[in-house]
């Protein structure tokens, strides 16, 4: 690890007592350390319960079973583990990133709570600013959905059962509302790039492509179309 | 059936449901903490830092309940602990349900069948965390990479960044609306009304000014559009 004394802060931050300052490049070192230990953690930690199965329990199923099942899910979700962290690196940050791809439910957990936490300071996307507030609207949002969840996998089926079923006909439609009111908040202020992503989602959804790709490619295209609209008018 | 529940509801399960639970628990306090320490040196003061947490807080809980209606289904197929391990916290839905799926299969049975041995059991377990293990250390390996990127792009023009997170985000959410909205007229309904509710509110909270109706938005727009969608299947 280095040890960075380049920075310049001044303005607004209080100098601390602290031997180092509390500058964004203190932010990424102390995010990569953290992140990556408690990832690492957590790897080991996945071990545990499949070497439990097979050595403690002796419900080994045989290596030829295990291979079996890792290739078969590894050849058609294996592209993920790559093409999913680059494709949502852009909105995340370095922090983000390490928080929702450990937390999981990226797409319709995290993402929506660090864009909302964003736009509720009024941050631009790719900013700093964007990056801290994202921050806290993942980690809140992850310590929120373990307390439901361990309210209700406690609780039991008995608690299941008292959510009332027209409750549970309305969460069917959860996903579709969670994506387009993600959409609405990014496309507001900029409404011609969120038709043209649209279109170019609408285009690939219908293509006959390999159906995982198809995420990463409709961000490249936007990526694309956003970059060379902006060039057209100057911006960039 | 019964024999394996008892085994995948067992106490050995729960510790390990509680390790990781406390591994997701530290890393998302730990990063409550960095980014509390370089929000001023991001720009964000302390009401920031407050509505960012208040806005995350508040978006989390119709996805958390989303999560929770997905894992009912799985409780009852491989026990609480290991649901509550890989669908609620470190992985997803989508993902983990086909994890299981392929792992059942390679064992030469599936999900919820009679005679579901308990060495099958023991294949979706290695299935579902080794195959999960992929995103892990991707994003453990190279997330300081994509950091580095990202700093070369922003040096040489800081625009770029911006109108990439901003397209990133737009790409990667008109997809998913899109893959939503396709599957039924009454998913197009509940994905339309989220969007449109979402830039209503967004433009009044812009124009009067009405810093709340930010931190609410997410949360609105999720109620209004999953109602819809659910009255609609009374009329389509």
């Amino acid at each position: 690890m280095t040890y960075s004394t380049d920075s310049t802060v001044g303005m607004t931050t209080a100098e601390t007592a602290n031997t180092e300052q509390d500058t964004m490049a203190s932010f990424y070192r102390r995010s990569h350390f953290w992140g990556r230990t408690t990832l690492l953690v957590l790897i080991i930690m996945c071990f545990a319960p499949p070497l439990y199965m097979s050595f403690v329990l002796d419900a080994h199923p045989g290596w030829g079973v295990i291979a079996t099942g890792l290739v078969g899910y590894a050849s058609f979700i294996g592209i993920m583990w790559v093409l999913e962290p680059i494709t949502y690196y852009p909105t995340l940050g370095v922090a983000g990133t390490y928080l929702a791809f450990l937390t999981g439910n990226i797409a319709n957990m995290c993402l929506p709570c660090s864009s909302a936490a964003q736009k509720a300071v009024n941050a631009e996307p790719g900013s700093k600013k964007a990056e801290v507030a994202g921050v806290f609207g993942i980690a809140v949002a992850s310590l929120a959905n373990i307390v439901v969840l361990l309210i209700m996998v406690i609780g039991g089926t008995y608690l299941i059962t008292l959510i009332p079923p027209y409750i549970e006909g309305a969460f069917n439609f959860v996903l579709p509302a969670i994506f387009g009111a993600v959409l609405g908040q990014f496309a507001y202020k900029t409404p011609q790039y969120g038709v043209a992503a649209l279109i170019i989602g609408m285009i690939i959804l219908f293509s006959p492509i390999f159906s995982l790709i198809k995420i990463a490619l409709c961000v490249a295209l936007t990526i694309t179309a956003v970059l060379f609209m902006e060039k057209k008018k100057g911006n960039i | 059936m019964g024999d394996i529940l008892q085994v995948a509801n067992s106490a050995p399960f729960w510790i390990f449901a509680s390790i990781i639970v406390g591994i997701v628990v530290f890393q998302a306090f730990i990063f409550l903490w960095i980014a509390k320490k370089s929000a001023p040196d991001a720009g964000m003061s302390q009401r920031d830092v407050t509505t960012a947490i208040r806005a995350g807080f508040i978006s989390s809980i119709g996805p958390s309940f989303g999560i929770v209606i997905v894992l009912v289904s799985l409780i009852a197929l491989i026990g609480s602990p290991i649901t509550l391990m890989r669908i609620g916290i470190i992985g997803s839905a989508a993902t983990e349900s086909s994890a299981a799926a392929i792992g059942a299969s390679s064992a030469g049975t599936e999900l919820g069948a009679s005679d579901f041995p308990v060495e099958a059991l023991s294949a979706v377990v290695w299935t579902m965390f080794l195959g999960g293990m992929g995103w892990l250390l991707f994003a453990m390996i190279f997330t300081k990479s994509m950091g580095n990127v990202q700093d070369r792009i922003q040096k040489r023009n800081p625009k770029i960044m911006a109108s990439v997170a901003l397209a990133a985000m737009l790409g990667a959410f008109a997809y998913l609306a899109n893959e939503q909205m396709v599957t039924s007229l009454n998913h197009a309904i509940a994905g339309i009304l989220a969007l449109i509710s979402m830039i209503g509110m967004m433009i009044i909270a812009d124009k009067k000014d009405i810093s709340w109706l930010k931190e609410w938005a997410l949360g609105f727009s999720l109620v209004i559009g999953m109602a819809t969608g659910y009255l609609s299947t009374f009329i389509i």
